[in-house]
């Protein structure tokens, strides 16, 4: 993975870019604190109706990370992928409503009109259902064994090394399905069912984190379609150091909480980060379609 | 005739083929009409439909075409319409609430609508009877034939649909060309007797100019294909090519050109179409999704970049040219070929017959738990699995398999049973949907939990829908019903879809080699004729 730039390059990025982006987002500021264009925050901004504003937007931040993980969980409970018992999904189930309508980073390519995203319609389509049931099935069981096994040892607080994260388990050849399961769509399921222990890595979070890194390049890619050229989000970036990276992130967010008495729920450390990133991309959006267009 | 008078007063009098052929309808026999393009085979169904009481189904494959004929028809104070899947779901959805009252003269579908049962539920709570199918494009009707469309399998249950249901409508099989082997299928197909085949004696045109040029590669076809425009001075040139990406490339070598084929949105589709039929568009590029149908008088140039698989195919190609002599007397035809061309095409005609192999996977997709059960297919995989890309070609295999009795298509469904909201819930509906827990949705849970069928949970959609008791319908999931005969597939049936496909392979070979030497022989329309066993002089057959 040469073509990464140092963890402690990116990390202080991030740094240096968090507070202009919490001030852009949250309207809200630490005192004394210079923005990296050299304005100064006034005190006016830590008016009590500013920070209990904020409160409430992270309060609905909350309800919505939970509300998805509640929703979600109950229909990828392992047990409906167990084909000794009766009521076992049908595998045409499983791809064709849990996938292609629930999942929603599968459900909006297929409806995408994107003509790029053609050949993943292809691929998902003909993928037959079993395949999908069974990738399924073991993504879900060994996330399982790596909450009940390795997750309640990691310290997330003090992880420095992408290796503590201890995601070894998601490089097992049978964790994807190429061209149809790739790191994005897996990686909405792990999110979307543990929040606490997985980000989900999408267009707008990758986007998210090239503009507060101030435009680091490794986060997009150069795409290319019959003679046409566009700039994407680099949806094969590397799961491990993207998760390394929101982690640092959830962190800062922690921090920046705490100083305005509101509280971070652990459990939902990577939903905060990826909603962080989601308004990011959006106070970039009118960028980010003309970079998307193709050329 | 009266009708003909009263309706199409700017055609003065009927061929003496057609007046046999509506004779032969109205006497309820099932026929076969052999007609070339432009020979006036619409206006056979169109007046028999008026001569018989009830209503006329017209299966097309051509939807682009079906809103022109169906305008056509209104502007002559005839009752039409069409419905396809061009069409969007709510114009559809309008239009098949207004059967009940409109009952038709006519109504143009496209193959795969005939067995979908939200179709089937209007044609059951229609006013009239159906009196007459007509299938138009007979010919993809067999396996056999260069064109053949897996959908039109559909036609022969639906006939027997309508009988259950009170109808018995007469069969009227239209085509332009057909050889041999499809057409000893249609006539087994339908029970056609033997005296209610009509050939008409001009399938052979006296106003095409065959010309063919062999040439060493493909890279000199582009500058015959100028040559042979330019000495000409044609003005509204056909130029087939099979590949879509091909199309596009070879249009921009061309001035007022564009390109044709089917992954254009049905607007881009019609757009092309018109552009080319006013003149707009002076050379274009299609693989055969253009063709069959399209009712442009006036093509003075259509020219082969790539090869057909037969004559058959050939000749109808060659057929868009000159329709109307009146506007464009003569049609020039140039076909460009190479030996290599041949051999490519004979290679790609092997590496696409069904093996073993693909037979196993597509009833491993089908039935993985080797159950003999009803199950739904979304048809997007269907449609997407069609053998090209090294995707399974579950397109031709499932009629194949039902062909052998692995299988039977039961029927079709746009949507599934969440998504429709009902105004006011019936208690009918309230025990469809609390059968179906989680992420469950499909009929066929509903049929083995509660034991309704599904055509009876779509009359009453489609009752309550008459009813304006339908709030929300979004359908854009079109749903393929299977019942699996087999848990597993028995190795005899195996072979003998095997041992088809290796006739179907040879055969498409010995017509393949006919093309070439068709390329050499002197007198082409001579020879044309005998392959195509049709008269070369006039007279009826």
């Amino acid at each position: 993975m040469s073509d990464y730039k140092e963890l402690k390059e990116i990390k202080s990025k991030i740094e240096e870019g968090f507070l202009a982006y919490c001030y852009k987002i949250f309207k809200v500021s630490k005192p004394e604190v210079s923005l990296v264009n050299g304005m100064r925050i006034k005190t006016a901004s830590m008016n009590k109706a500013g920070v209990a504003k904020f409160a409430k937007q992270i309060k609905d931040w909350e309800e919505e990370i939970k509300k998805y993980r509640d929703e979600f969980a109950p229909l990828f409970l392992l047990d409906n992928f167990d084909e000794d018992d009766d009521d076992c999904y049908e595998y045409e189930d499983v791809k064709e409503e849990l996938l292609a309508k629930r999942l929603w980073t599968i459900s909006s390519a297929l409806a995408s009109k994107d003509k790029a995203l053609e050949k993943y319609k292809t691929a998902f389509w003909g993928t037959a259902p079993r395949q999908l049931f069974t990738t399924i099935k073991i993504i879900l069981s060994q996330t399982n064994n790596y909450m009940y096994d390795y997750a309640p040892l990691i310290k997330l607080n003090s992880v420095n090394k992408i290796e503590q994260l201890k995601y070894d388990f998601l490089i097992a050849e049978d964790m994807l399905l190429t061209g149809v399961i790739g790191l994005g769509i897996r990686s909405e399921i792990l999110h979307r069912l543990f929040p606490s222990h997985f980000p989900i890595m999408t267009r707008k979070s990758l986007w998210g984190m090239h503009y507060l890194t101030a435009g680091e390049d490794e986060f997009i890619t150069d795409e290319f379609y019959e003679n046409m050229q566009r700039t994407e989000h680099n949806w094969n970036y590397d799961y491990p150091r993207f998760a390394f990276y929101n982690l640092f992130l959830s962190k800062l967010l922690e921090s920046f909480f705490k100083e305005f008495n509101i509280s971070f729920n652990n459990q939902l450390r990577f939903g905060y980060a990826n909603l962080f990133l989601n308004e990011i991309s959006t106070i970039h959006n009118d960028d980010i379609r003309i970079l998307t267009e193709w050329k | 005739m009266e009708l003909l008078k009263q309706y199409f007063n700017d055609i003065k009098q009927l061929y003496d083929y057609q007046k046999i052929v509506i004779e032969n309808i109205k006497a309820k026999n099932n026929t076969l009409a052999i007609i070339p393009t432009g020979g006036g085979k619409s206006l056979i169904y169109q007046l028999g439909a008026l001569l018989l009481e009830g209503t006329t189904i017209v299966v097309s494959p051509l939807k682009a075409l079906m809103h022109e004929q169906v305008n056509e028809l209104k502007d002559r104070r005839i009752n039409a319409l069409s419905i396809n899947s061009d069409m969007d779901f709510q114009t559809q959805r309008d239009v098949l609430r207004n059967l009940c009252e409109l009952s038709p003269k006519l109504i143009y579908v496209s193959p795969e609508r005939l067995n979908n049962y939200f179709f089937r539920s209007a044609l059951k709570f229609m006013k009239s009877k159906i009196s007459m199918v007509v299938i138009d494009e007979a010919h993809c009707i067999s396996q056999w034939g260069f064109d053949f469309r897996p959908d039109y399998n559909k036609i022969k249950p639906f006939c027997e649909f309508l009988k259950d249901n009170g109808s018995n409508p007469v069969i009227l099989a239209l085509t332009a060309t057909i050889s041999a082997q499809p057409r000893k299928d249609i006539i087994h197909e339908f029970k056609i007797a033997q005296d209610n085949i009509f050939i008409e004696n001009n399938v052979i045109r006296d106003n095409l100019e065959l010309n063919f040029q062999k040439v060493e590669k493909d890279a000199d076809k582009l500058d015959h294909i100028k040559n042979f425009i330019y000495s000409r001075q044609l003005k509204k040139v056909l130029v087939y090519t099979y590949s879509r990406q091909k199309c596009k490339e070879l249009s921009e070598n061309f001035d007022e050109s564009s390109y044709f084929h089917a992954e254009l949105t049905p607007g881009e589709k019609l757009r092309t179409y018109k552009g080319f039929k006013e003149g707009k568009i002076k050379v274009l590029f299609s693989t055969t999704a253009f063709g069959m149908g399209m009712n442009i008088p006036d093509i003075d140039g259509v020219i082969h970049y790539q090869l057909p698989e037969s004559i058959e195919e050939y000749y109808q190609h060659v057929g868009r040219g000159a329709r109307d002599k009146k506007k464009c007397s003569k049609c020039y035809c140039l076909f460009l070929w190479s030996e290599k061309n041949f051999e490519v095409k004979a290679d790609r005609i092997r590496k696409n017959t069904i093996k073993e192999s693909n037979i196993d996977e597509a009833f491993d997709w089908i039935n993985p738990k080797r159950k003999v059960i009803s199950k739904e297919m979304n048809f997007e995989e269907v449609m997407r699995n069609d053998g090209s890309w090294g995707t399974n070609n579950l397109r031709l295999l499932i009629p194949t398999f039902e062909k052998f009795g692995v299988l039977d298509m039961l029927g079709e469904v746009n949507g599934r049973p969440k998504s429709i909201v009902f105004k006011s819930n019936t208690s009918f509906w309230e025990n469809v949907i609390n059968s179906l827990d989680g992420i469950r949705n499909s009929y066929t849970t509903v049929e083995k939990k509660l034991g309704y069928r599904i055509q009876d949970m779509i009359d009453h959609i489609y009752e309550q829908e008459l009813n304006g008791n339908i709030k929300k319908m979004p359908a854009t999931e079109r749903l393929l019903f299977l019942s699996i005969n087999h848990s597993d597939l028995p190795d005899g049936i195996k072979q003998n879809i095997i041992d088809e496909s290796l006739r179907i392979e040879r055969n498409k070979i010995a017509s393949l080699d006919k093309l070439r030497e068709l390329c050499d022989v002197k007198d082409k329309e001579k020879f044309i004729a005998e392959q195509l066993g049709v008269p070369y002089n006039k007279g009826i057959v």
